[in-house]
């Protein structure tokens, strides 16, 4: 098992290289030039061509690419062509409000979003079920950041309750949550559901209920595990999701975190900050899809066999993992 | 004493052969939801096109004696930071929100299921390469890609279907793949190379018919999450240029008065919450009316 | 010999069982006014075609009907003189597994594939005996072996097993409580000729061994032949005749029952060819209103076609429904 994990994070270095390369090549090409937002419409053309010397944005794009990746294997992301702090530094502080968001979300579509699912597919097609299964439609058609608004708009404007900007205590953390989770907790209560309906025809209920055990204990110890591993996938791909929703909920509440570092880099075509927030995201996701590979090894014996036959054979071990749409 | 009675094979009509488009049109029929979602979009369409000649007034006019109106007799929506009217906007911008998701759906359909297809028929090394490619395109999320690739294009319409076409097309490539590499496998593929079927019949008769029906169903559930972010393109300023009447982007311009004027904000986002619902509710029906395997 | 049997106790009674399942907005007949006795110790084959009710008659016994497509159940079920049909799911649930228990058909899917074999075996045997953990998988152990599986394999999961193996394992589930009465739904029909021979062979001998009663669903007459003291042929939904082995072997009398040994080789005779029965089962969503064999029908009569006939008796315990043993008797 712990080579396999060695095998995966081996394997992704080569993609995070060329991810890194495919960023900077697109960050080269983005019109507008950061030299003009940092020195404002009123410089001079001489004073211009000296900031761009300094940032070595005059060097040819074989230069550029080629010390950018030098300092990238040193683990330096070079500094941000405002503030002139190291990226990488930044990222660090950063990233534990984004780590903190994400995970609050997710944790809070599982709790939610798990049992309304299972609840839906034991009354599958009763009054209690189709009106769930529209309202979770209904929350998976919503705008998060339109949400935002109007979260903000209740609760902090009107009522007065809760605080609608920057951070500091739990409260803060309550609309940003709220506003970024609901969506993936409908997808995850839609996916409970349908994979649960699936399982519950499969003959081993049948097996589970003739023993005699009680409908609770068929649930819980025999469908639910079986019907994990689609619902372990779309939360994998919802802490993606999230990853990338936390840019737009970061920037209307003003939280601090990675998602808004990297809208204010592309505002003001600050490339080195782009690249290390895009390059840090891609890394966490792809740590991310090895635990969801990780977890499904836990949850089926029979994915576990391939990894550990993935050992002594080390042809084909990656299981092809369903996609999500984020 | 041998008495062979033939049976009549029974007619059957065009409707009731599973998977077939007669067939997915009655099961969606069936569904008052989804008939409701239909009547919607098209509705919408359609009043999207002819608004210039119903709507009192134009999207684009200008009345500052009008600046934040409320909702009234006059404008049931209310008017924006310029004096415009809301309703005659989300009206007019219906056509961009809803081109826009089924656009760079059908752009992410067509790029992903050529590739998917290429990979999944030829193997090997050029497999290999594709999916490679579409690791990359996959190690991020999709949303970051497609904000990444509006800065590169810039703000305008097509540009933001391209760039939400590739973000999103990986995912339909994998499908396709996997779809065509499970058909190539499947006894039948075996039966009808076994029949001296030549390779152009058998993608004809059998790879492409049988690898469709997953597909139409990410499409029809794909429109509705593409719209959804086209809009939050829009509303963080890398979608379409700013003065058109898109809901996300009127969204993002009436962010700024939201404490005194909230009614900016609710209409079009109303509408972004309907249409992506009424898509969905499509996109649901026909999964059910093309996957067997919720069917009893 | 094996009228012996029938003067014990009645053990299960099912009276007019009748099953509807919803299906796409039509209603599936499935099972339509099923009435069989059995008595301790005997064995009951359960014959016919691929959905002519055969699970759903097993499944009704064991009242585990699948709730979302399960429209209407009628009818009584006595199993030792209870109603199984008006009973509470709690009484139900001390009653399956350790009275009452079933073999799947189909190995491969019957099996949890997440738990091991041992925690299946041994989670009917905790449930029922309240027993601990470590005596439950001491009694799985053993139980595992009875089949004939090396104990050192209970704590492998069912991906790690053949079809026959997991038959096995199926079977050991199924026993693991000695109930009175074992249902087996095809347990061979999934299986190789070989492994088939085996799995009967086992079936038998803790039959043997232990008493139990048993209802083999099957459409191999060679296994009822085998196995089966008593004989019920279904057809559509119902009982087209019901019968010791030797009544209904010896002198079938219903045209559907001749039908299915026209269509199984012979050794003593010599045919130049096996006579199949015509035609498809009717449709379960529209049944015909006469006798349901009647489309297939090599004697089949306007009459038949009009009227419904029921069970009638011949012989001993043998009952046919057609109406010319009805007219003829």
């Amino acid at each position: 098992m712990l080579r396999y994990i060695g095998k995966r994070l081996i394997q992704m270095i080569p993609i995070l290289m060329v991810v890194a390369i495919l960023i900077f090549t697109l960050m080269y090409f983005v019109p507008g030039d950061p030299v003009k937002i940092i020195l404002g419409n009123d410089a001079t053309p001489v004073e211009v061509e000296k900031v761009r010397d300094e940032l070595g944005l005059n060097d040819s794009y074989l230069v550029q690419l080629t010390d950018y990746l030098k300092n990238l294997v040193q683990l330096n992301f070079g500094d941000s062509f405002f503030s002139g702090l190291p990226v990488r530094d930044e990222l660090m502080n950063r990233f534990p409000y984004t780590l903190m968001l994400t995970f609050c979300c997710i944790t809070c579509s599982v709790i939610f979003g798990v049992p309304i699912g299972i609840s839906c597919a034991l009354r599958a097609d009763k009054l209690a079920d189709r009106i769930w299964m529209f309202i979770t439609l209904l929350w998976s058609s919503m705008p998060g950041f339109w949400l935002a608004l109007l979260l903000v708009l209740l609760f902090s404007r009107q009522l007065g309750w809760l605080p609608s900007i920057g951070i500091g205590g739990p409260e803060y953390f309550i609309l940003p949550v709220l506003s970024n989770s609901l969506g993936s907790l409908a997808g995850i209560a839609r996916q409970t559901r349908a994979s649960m309906l699936e399982v519950i025809r499969a003959d081993f209920i049948s097996t589970a209920k003739s023993k005699g055990i009680s409908r609770r204990e068929v649930i819980w110890k025999h469908a639910l595990p079986n019907a994990l591993i689609p619902i372990i996938t779309i939360i994998g791909g919802g802490f993606g999701m999230m990853l990338g929703g936390a840019t737009i909920t970061e920037s209307i509440f003003s939280i601090p975190g990675i998602g808004l570092y990297m809208m204010n880099g592309i505002n003001n075509r600050d490339y080195p900050v782009v690249r290390g927030c895009i390059l840090y995201i891609a890394f966490m996701f792809a740590i991310i899809m090895l635990i969801t590979d990780l977890v499904y090894a836990f949850v089926d014996p029979r994915i576990k066999a391939k990894y550990v036959r993935a050992k002594k054979k080390p042809a084909k071990a990656e299981p092809e993992r369903s996609e999500v749409t984020c | 004493m041998l008495k062979t009675k033939k049976r009549n094979p029974e007619k059957v009509s065009k409707s009731e052969v599973p998977g077939s488009l007669p067939y997915v049109w009655k099961k969606i029929r069936t569904r008052r939801l989804a008939m409701i979602g239909l009547i919607f979009v098209v509705t919408l369409l359609i009043l999207s096109f002819i608004s210039p000649w119903i709507c009192t007034y134009s999207y684009k006019a200008i009345s500052m004696k009008d600046k934040f109106a409320l909702p009234s007799w006059q404008h049931p929506f209310g008017c924006d930071e310029l004096g415009r009217d809301i309703l005659s906007r989300v009206l007019y911008g219906a056509k961009y929100t809803m081109s826009v998701g089924v656009f760079s759906t059908g752009f992410s359909c067509l790029a992903g299921v050529i590739l998917g297809s290429v990979a999944g028929y030829f193997g090997g090394f050029v497999d290999n390469l594709i999916m490679r490619c579409l690791d990359v395109f996959q190690s991020f999320p999709g949303i970051l890609l497609a904000i990444t690739l509006s800065t590169v294009l810039g703000p305008g319409f097509e540009k933001v279907i391209i760039a939400m076409g590739i973000a999103y097309m990986p995912a339909y490539a994998r499908m396709m793949r996997a779809s065509i590499l499970t058909i190539r496998d499947s006894e039948y593929i075996e039966a009808a190379t076994a029949m001296n079927c030549t390779t152009f019949q058998i993608v004809k008769r059998h790879i492409i018919p049988n690898a469709i029906s997953p597909l139409i169903v990410q499409v029809a559930m794909g429109i509705a999450s593409a719209g959804l972010s086209a809009s939050s393109l829009s509303f963080l300023g890398f979608g379409v240029k700013a003065t058109t009447p898109e809901w996300g982007a009127m969204l993002s311009s009436a962010r700024t008065f939201i404490q005194d004027y909230p009614h900016m904000c609710i209409f079009p986002g109303i509408f972004i919450m309907a249409t992506v619902l009424s898509f969905n509710l499509v996109g649901d029906a026909i999964r059910d009316a093309l996957d067997p395997k919720l069917k009893d | 010999m094996k009228n012996e049997t029938t003067n014990n106790e009645l053990l299960l009674s099912v009276q007019d069982l009748e099953v509807d399942y919803s299906s796409g907005g039509s209603t599936v007949c499935a099972v339509n006014g099923v009435s069989f006795d059995l008595h301790q110790g005997e064995s009951l084959g359960l014959v016919g075609e691929t959905g002519a009710g055969k699970t759903t008659i097993a499944k009704s016994i064991m009242q585990i009907l699948p709730d979302h497509a399960t429209k209407r159940v009628a009818g009584e079920i006595f199993f030792k003189n209870q109603d199984l049909m008006q009973m509470k799911e709690k009484e139900l649930q001390n009653i399956r597994g350790s009275q009452i228990s079933m073999v799947f058909q189909d190995p491969m899917t019957a099996l949890n594939p997440v738990m091991t074999v041992g925690e299946q075996i041994a989670e009917g045997i905790r449930h029922h005996q309240h027993l601990d953990k470590a005596h439950a998988k001491q009694a799985a152990i053993k139980m595992l072996e009875t089949v004939g599986i090396s104990r050192d394999r209970i704590d492998e999961y069912p991906h790690q097993f053949s079809g026959g193996m997991k038959q096995r394992v199926v079977i050991a589930i199924a026993l693991a409580c000695n109930p009175e009465l074992l249902i087996a739904d095809e347990p061979t029909t999934a299986l190789d000729v070989t492994i088939q021979a085996q799995v009967l062979d086992l079936i038998k001998e803790l039959r043997r061994q232990k008493g139990t009663s048993l209802i083999l669903i099957t459409h191999d007459l060679g296994v009822v032949a085998d196995t089966c003291d008593k004989v019920a042929v279904v057809y559509a939904g119902e009982i087209v005749e019901i019968g010791s082995l030797e009544e209904v072997f010896d002198h079938p009398s219903h045209p559907y029952t001749k039908g299915l040994f026209g269509a199984i080789p012979d050794m003593y005779k010599d045919v130049a060819r096996l006579s199949p029965i015509d035609g498809l089962p009717p449709n379960p969503t529209e049944l015909p209103e006469g006798c349901y064999f009647a489309d297939r029908c090599p004697h089949a009569t306007e009459e038949c076609r009009a009227r419904h006939c029921q069970l009638e008796h011949i012989t001993g315990t043998h009952y046919v429904r057609c109406l010319k043993t009805e007219q003829e008797g």
